[in-house]
């Protein structure tokens, strides 16, 4: 995934360039200036102050994908919007909402809504003010003072500083300014442990204020955790592990935001930090950028010189086969000893942790190193930004329970309980009828997401996870002279002068999950060129700003890939359909299928261009014929089942072939074949994108949308994991077929054996061994229960193999909710 | 559940000479007769390792591999008429021909239930590598 610092581009470029369209966010005039809504509440439920400074449009409703989500019956989903008015004036409208929206009392359906006005949502009472101060009179921002190379007040010069790579950048930015994770931020933060929308920056009496939006995190200044605070030029912030420090502005510059031309304040070369996001450590990465008519190729981007406060981390006596524990303890550096450590602390990290836990390890025995906070941090954001919210369903099946590795009693079962606890008995006679149904007589029954989450958050409090985990990434690992491992990491949550460390375990388990989105290579090199994150995105990144503009004004949307993600985008947008008719959905695949994949008598089913399955893979392939049959076949047969079995498909829900169905006839639902030969920014705003037939001699034609969404998926090549790829080279790791970690049956990494120690790998990095579902819950639990049992008959410490009453009674403590 | 032919034998085996041979000697009680649902009891386990062989070749043909649960309970309703016809039509060693349905059907339905519903998720808290191994028990 690319990320941008958003600098300032070298003034040379027309104002035309494809290239320079951040400038515009820069160099703003006053009349094109965001306005921004701060809205502050107290909570009905936990009497907690709550204040949010967002741009407009803001959504509000019980959504997770609303601006200000506010949880409560009495609120709609969508339950009303404010934005801007052609005229300059800021409206209020309610999205007929079932309970209404009340302004200073009186119900409304739209209105204008003045500086200081209460709104009145379900049992919310949100007072708003504007940023900056809202017109006095209708039409008071257009009429404004006329365009100034700056926007008013004067920019802020932000420094920003990676403290795990010594990266350093300085930047102009606008406030208010925004800070956080996603692109649509003034300033983007890569990394996970910075919220979407971490923090604000901006100005209140000629004051420069910083706001805490409410991040799990949390944002500091100067070491201290801040809600709000004023900010001079001496203070330093610091947002997971990036330093923030803001600048005088250089003396020309403070003239010049007078002067009618602005001299370029940085270096040309310098201009453009582009970052990727490796999943573990930030790269720089070469890039180009569109200077005028030519492609100029870029190298990339380092500070003059590191930061001397960066030293050599990991030191280089990490570069010898073996680490020498005498020479660790005597670094000077932290060094922690552990029996079992789990890296990537996600969802296969999980599994492994719950069984070894209710193996007989106790928590003290176990360290689990994550970037993220939760287990699921990572699993949510991405189901959230593929339009999975936790009312919605996942593609999972009943009995693969994360939280439960018997799978008993199953998803199903307990919504039904549930349900019949609510006295909800239609909808559980309606999950019972699919339990007993499925997929032949009914539509196979998949768990909602948020019953997911919730019984993860359970589970996790169960065994003692918070205990258990320690924030950081591992950056190399490498064998000890005494048969143990040590993990060179840099934790994220701790002052500085401890930030390095080792830590040194017998038995190490790698669950990394996929190392980034993935964007197809037209796009990729379409953002690249252009810096256009808005327009062009992955169904993985956050993208609520396309569906806003598809509600207010419609537009056309250009789909790539026919996986499960893009089947919930192309709902997403049926639903945004049903308010705003004008909006249009080219579907673009390379090549029409025709029939569905083989193997051996059994095919899939094909209807409309989409492949159906219940499930991502056949579902013997988590157990019975399948599975045991890959056990025992070799590397090449491997390779070329998980080729039939694989390849994107679709569940085959009713209610979404009809979706299809209706589209195709009305045809605001279109599907087209080719090849992409170019993609451009049209003078006035929408892509344009030739496309080649798929017959040779076949027409090229330009096609035309406001949006292109790539529902292709994620990334999973080694090569992109920085974690991994220094552990295949350093310790000369052969790989499987597909590119990936070789490892046994029971998951052991092949050739990282050193005495008593082992290492073991799950999840997608060992696709192409011997489980091909390993991209899901069920298949990271039997990698799990696999590296659980090798160790139990090797007798490692703590661990009895989980059979017979051991399990039993196991199972009873979780019925319980005692600690296992 | 995505079992096996060995997998099938071994379910078929365990659960019937457990739950299901004391569901037996339940019915074997109150009936005061043992001799017939024993009997009964034995042939739906004979007669079911040659129909295990046909729900594998149907498994063979769907793309899942699988077993789907409306498929188990056809299968379980197959397999009872099949015993019946037998007893009541052919005649089978230690049945009685003229074994009321009313007598067949309760006891029949008892053992399957109860097999159905352990299957179902019980057994996994016992044995929880059973369901990755097709129902294999060791």
């Amino acid at each position: 995934m690319l990320l941008v610092w958003h600098p300032l581009h070298s003034q040379q470029s027309s104002p035309g360039c494809i290239g320079c369209r951040k400038k515009g966010k820069l160099l703003m005039s006053a009349s094109t200036a965001p306005l921004y809504a701060l809205l502050r509440w107290v909570d009905p439920g936990t009497g907690q102050r709550l204040e949010r400074l967002a741009p407009l449009p803001v959504t509000l409703g019980r959504a997770t994908g609303s601006t200000i989500p506010l949880n409560s019956q009495g609120v709609s989903r969508q339950h009303a919007q404010i934005e801007r008015a052609a005229d300059g004036s800021v409206i209020v409208t309610d999205r007929n909402s079932s309970n209404g929206t009340l302004l200073d009392g009186q119900r409304i359906t739209r209105s204008v809504l003045r500086e200081g006005s209460s709104l009145q949502i379900g049992p919310f009472v949100i007072s708003v003010t504007f940023w900056p101060p809202a017109p006095q009179a209708q039409g008071a921002i257009q009429a404004g003072p006329p365009p100034r190379l700056w926007a008013v007040p004067p920019p802020l010069l932000v420094r920003v500083t990676d403290t795990l790579t010594g990266q350093q950048g300085d930047m102009f930015a606008t406030p208010p300014v925004m800070i956080g994770s996603q692109p649509d931020n003034q300033i983007v933060l890569p990394a996970a442990a910075v919220a979407p929308h971490h923090a604000m920056l901006f100005f209140e009496q000629q004051q420069v204020i910083i706001i805490d939006q409410s991040s799990p995190t949390g944002t500091f200044l100067n070491a201290q955790r801040i809600q709000r605070a004023p900010v001079g030029t001496a203070d330093t912030i610091q947002i997971a592990h990036y330093r923030l420090t803001i600048l005088p502005l250089p003396a020309p510059l403070i003239g010049a935001t007078q002067a009618a031309a602005v001299p370029s304040p940085v270096n040309p070369n310098e201009a453009t930090l582009i970052f990727q996001h490796d999943g573990n450590t930030l790269v720089p990465r070469t890039s180009s950028f569109h200077d005028g008519n030519t492609l100029v190729p870029r190298a990339p981007s380092q500070p003059a010189s590191p930061p001397p406060t960066v030293e050599a981390f990991p030191p280089a006596y990490f570069r010898q086969p073996f680490v020498s524990v005498q020479q660790l303890r005597s670094s000077g550096l932290p060094v922690t000893e552990t029996t079992y450590l789990t890296i990537g602390g996600g969802m296969g990290s999980f599994a492994w942790v719950d069984h070894l836990r209710i193996a007989g390890v106790p928590a003290e025995q176990i360290i689990s190193l994550s970037p993220e906070p939760k287990p699921n941090s990572r699993y949510t954001r991405l189901c959230q930004n593929s339009q999975i919210p936790p009312h919605e369903r996942l593609r999972s099946h009943s009995e693969s329970c994360p939280d439960n590795i018997w799978g008993f009693p199953s998803y199903g079962v307990r919504e039904i309980v549930r349900s019949l606890r609510k006295g909800k008995i239609g909808n559980a006679l309606g999950v019972a009828w699919q339990l007993l149904g499925e997929p032949v007589f009914a539509d196979t029954y998949t768990p909602r997401s948020g019953d997911v989450f919730a019984g993860l958050d359970r589970e996790a409090a169960r065994i003692g996870w918070q205990r258990m985990s320690r924030m950081g990434r591992a950056r190399v690992i490498r064998k000890t002279d005494d048969g143990r491992y040590v993990i060179a990491f840099t934790q994220t949550n701790v002052p500085p002068e401890w930030r390095h460390q080792f830590i040194i375990a017998r038995y190490v388990h790698i669950c990394v999950g996929y190392p980034g989105i993935q964007l197809l290579p037209d796009l990729q090199d379409y953002r690249e060129r252009t810096q256009d994150f808005h327009s062009v995105v992955n169904a993985y990144e956050y993208h609520e700003h396309i569906y806003n503009h598809l509600l207010q004004r419609g537009g056309t949307v250009m789909i790539r890939g026919r996986g499960i993600v893009a089947s919930r985008i192309i709902q997403r947008l049926y639903e945004v359909r049903q308010h705003n008719p004008n909006v249009r959905i080219l579907h673009l695949m390379r090549a029409p299928v025709t029939h569905g994949h083989r193997h051996g008598y059994a095919r899939r089913k094909v209807e409309n261009q989409w492949e159906f399955e219940p499930f991502n893979w056949p579902k013997s392939c988590w157990g019975g014929t399948y599975l045991i049959k890959m056990e025992k076949a070799d590397d090449q047969t491997r390779d070329q089942w998980i080729n039939d079995w694989g390849g994107t498909t679709t569940a085959r829900r009713k209610d979404w072939r009809r979706i299809i169905r209706t589209g195709l006839r009305e045809g605001w639902y279109q599907q087209g074949f080719g090849n992409v030969k170019r993609l451009e920014r049209t003078p006035n705003g929408q892509l344009a994108m030739l496309v080649q037939g798929i017959q040779p001699g076949q027409p090229e034609n330009w096609l035309f949308t406001d949006f292109i969404i790539d529902c292709t998926g994620l990334e999973h090549g080694l090569e992109c994991h920085a974690l991994l790829q220094d552990l295949v080279t350093h310790h000369q790791l052969s790989l499987n077929p597909k590119g990936r970690l070789k490892v046994t049956n029971d998951f052991e990494v092949i050739g990282m054996g050193n005495g008593d120690g082992h290492v073991y790998a799950a999840g997608i990095m060992t696709l192409g061994g011997p489980h091909a579902a390993q991209d899901s819950f069920l298949g990271v639990q039997y990698s799990a229960l696999r590296s659980v049992d090798a160790l139990a008959a090797m007798h490692a410490p703590g661990v009895h193999r989980i059979n017979g009453f051991h399990s039993l009674r196991q199972w009873f403590r979780w019925v319980r909710g005692v600690q296992p | 559940m995505t079992p096996t032919l060995w997998g099938r034998w071994q379910n078929r085996f365990f659960l019937l000479g457990t739950f299901g041979l004391l569901v037996t000697l339940l019915y074997g009680f109150i009936y005061q007769n043992y001799t017939t649902p024993l009997a009964v009891l034995g042939y739906v386990f004979l007669f079911g390792l040659g129909w295990d062989i046909i729900y594998q070749a149907i498994v063979h043909l769907r793309w899942d591999g699988d077993w789907p649960t409306s498929f188990q309970i056809a299968a379980g309703v197959l397999e009872g008429v099949w015993v019946w016809v037998l007893v009541h039509y052919i005649g089978l060693p230690y049945v009685d021909k003229n074994l009321p349905l009313r007598q067949f059907i309760p006891h029949y339905g008892t053992v399957w239930l109860v097999i159905f519903i352990i299957t179902q998720g019980p057994l996994r808290a016992l044995l929880p590598r059973w369901r990755y191994y097709g129902g294999k028990w060791f």
